[in-house]
């Protein structure tokens, strides 16, 4: 009887027809500069071809699924032919996101690579949602544009809309004017409504633009005429259009036909509910400020509040940091419909952002985790940062820890490099 | 042959070398290939593993020994006072060790581990392979792997230019 040997792989493997001599050779770590100089010498001395070119369909498979990195997908399926026409056989998981950056580059973080992708000469970017990009044409046209498969949808008459609001906001402030957009989560559906916002400073409500493609808009600041409530945050549950006002009062926003008639609003959430019972963060001391999102994740509407904490840098500045969230759903099956506090996502990574925020299942999204809730610094950043990437993160709602977002070596450019504002961008599964 | 040992049953795998392994029936189980053919009742004899060399088997079985339940094993790391946490480390920098192999070794790995149907190993030597591929230049990934480029001039100019944001 044989037992097996405890040794590790030396030399020619028995029965293998090709010869390998680079002996214990591995690669995982992740070599260093001169690591892999090193290593490269020693691939030089290897004549002989592998038989990786020959991994059979399913393996190649298994290994692009738990690619987060497009660009590694991309590279993967171009290092020969088997391999190009085999991966496409396979039904991949969504890249981890990218996030756009000032000077107009995109930030890889599980690839720890800045991409620029070709866009519109003269383009100048206002946001993204999900895997698109709103451009606005330097002769004021603005329009949804994949970069991917070129797809352009156009907004009309936003710009004309709100050209003057824009103007003043930029004379006055100097600080290039945000935009908040959504659309249902299938947007094939009938309703092809999409909804952009512009951000306002604090105090007021924003401009609310309801457009239906192509050319039908209805603009409206929020929903203050009527309640005198400001609109925080808005968004589509279920293909219908939500917003949360002060005060945590939920609405529904509903159009007929077309756009025409005008908006029918309904308070459907008066109660303030769960939200009574989280008085945890409250009670911290140095709680700044609360940033509010209303969100679509799985099959619940969801409001996450994001806590702040101030503190001073050693040279004196303040400093915001995120403390801490909390969740709460929108249980509308009781009567009367109430907030309702939650302690997971039901599974989902959900990616926070003041332009745009996606759920997805974390199984669906490669690199991304259960219940963890991605951040970045999406609220007027302190002067003294001029790292886009400051006060970025993931907090894990199953214990409560706050992990950096990106710790990669990736040369970011600074705040100050551009105008474009830091979004989540999804880029497609192959490209 | 199934056999008995010390209370814990025995089963023999077979390499299509001709060597013999005799293995505990839980640490062979760790493969849901040879889980299945022992529930079907197919295994009362040796079980030949085709497509598995001997060098390879043993390599297999060895991670098999390691990762086994440790209720079900009868190895030095199956001590009670063993934290799961410390457990769970102690396997991490096994595994480390275990699949530091040439990449040869390492393909060979990952196609017995897909064939035998073992999920750690099967997520260790893809994780490896991984590794190997991120970061990574398109040559320098070929390079890595020893793949052979088999494609025209021409060819490779048109896939960077599709998308050449990703070989910058």
């Amino acid at each position: 009887m044989a037992s097996p040997l405890p040794t590790h792989g030396h030399g020619p493997i028995p029965g293998d027809t090709q010869a390998f001599d680079i002996g214990d050779f591995y690669t995982s770590p992740p070599l260093d500069d001169e690591g892999t100089k090193e290593f490269m010498t020693c691939m030089m001395e290897v004549a002989q071809f592998g038989p990786w070119s020959d991994l059979p369909p399913e393996l190649l498979g298994l290994v692009l699924k738990r690619l987060p990195s497009l660009a590694d997908r991309v590279r993967l399926r171009a290092v020969c032919h088997p391999w190009r026409s085999n991966s496409i056989l396979h039904t991949l998981p969504l890249p981890f996101p990218w996030l756009t950056l000032p000077d107009g580059t995109f930030l890889s973080i599980s690839g720890n690579e800045v991409h620029r992708l070709p866009l519109p000469h003269g383009a100048r970017w206002h946001g993204s949602i999900d895997k698109r990009l709103l451009l606005m044409s330097s002769d004021g046209v603005c329009s949804l544009l994949d970069p991917f498969s070129k797809m352009t949808l156009g907004l009309p008459n936003l710009v004309t809309i709100w050209q003057s609001e824009i103007d003043d906001r930029t004379e006055q402030t100097h600080v290039p004017v945000s935009y908040k957009l959504v659309e249902p989560s299938d947007m094939d559906s009938s309703e092809k409504f999409v909804v952009a916002a512009l951000i306002p400073d604090k105090g007021y409500s924003p401009n609310l633009c309801i457009i239906q493609p192509p050319d039908t808009s209805y603009t409206f600041k929020g929903v203050r005429n009527w309640d005198r409530h400001i609109l925080l945050d808005f968004g589509f549950f279920h293909g219908r259009l939500y917003v949360v006002s002060e005060f945590y009062k939920l609405f529904t926003i509903d159009f007929g036909e077309n756009l025409c008639g005008g908006p029918n609003i309904k308070c459907v959430i008066d109660t303030i509910g769960d939200y009574l019972r989280s008085p945890a963060y409250f009670c911290q001391k140095g709680v700044r400020g609360l940033l509010l999102y209303l969100v679509e994740c799985g099959n619940k509407l969801l409001m996450v509040q994001r806590f702040t904490h101030c503190s001073q840098s050693s040279q004196g500045f303040s400093n915001d940091y995120t403390g801490g969230f909390t969740v709460l759903e929108a249980d509308l099956q009781t009567n009367p419909a109430q907030w309702r506090m939650v302690s997971d996502l039901g599974g989902h990574a959900l990616f926070l952002g003041r332009q745009s925020s996606k759920a997805v299942p974390a199984g669906e999204c490669s690199g991304s985790q259960e219940d963890c809730i991605y951040f970045i610094c999406d609220y007027p950043c302190p002067k003294s940062s001029t790292n886009p990437l400051h006060d970025a993160g993931i907090y894990n709602m199953r214990n409560g820890m706050i992990m950096p977002l990106h710790s990669g070596s990736a040369a970011v450019p600074q705040r100050q490099a551009g105008q474009w504002g830091l979004t989540w961008f999804f880029p497609p599964k192959v490209v | 042959m199934a056999t008995r040992e010390a209370g814990k049953k025995m089963i023999m795998l077979k390499s299509p070398d001709g060597m013999e392994f005799e293995v505990e029936e839980a640490v062979a189980m760790e493969s849901q290939t040879i889980r299945k053919m022992i529930e079907d009742d197919c295994a009362d004899t040796a079980i030949l593993i085709p497509n598995i060399n001997s060098k390879i088997l043993s390599r297999v079985i060895e991670y098999c020994n390691k990762h086994v339940p440790t209720t079900g094993a009868t190895g030095a790391a199956a001590s009670d006072t063993v934290a799961p946490a410390a457990l769970a480390e102690d396997l991490k920098i096994w595994d480390a060790e275990f699949i530091k192999v040439n990449r040869a070794t390492r393909f060979d790995l990952i196609q017995a581990a897909s064939y035998l149907n073992i999920k750690g190993l099967l997520d260790l030597t893809s994780q490896t392979t991984i590794d190997t591929i991120s970061d990574n230049s398109l040559e320098e990934i070929r390079s890595f792997l020893s793949t052979k480029n088999d494609y025209l001039p021409e060819e490779e100019q048109t896939i960077r230019r599709e998308n050449q944001w990703a070989f910058q």
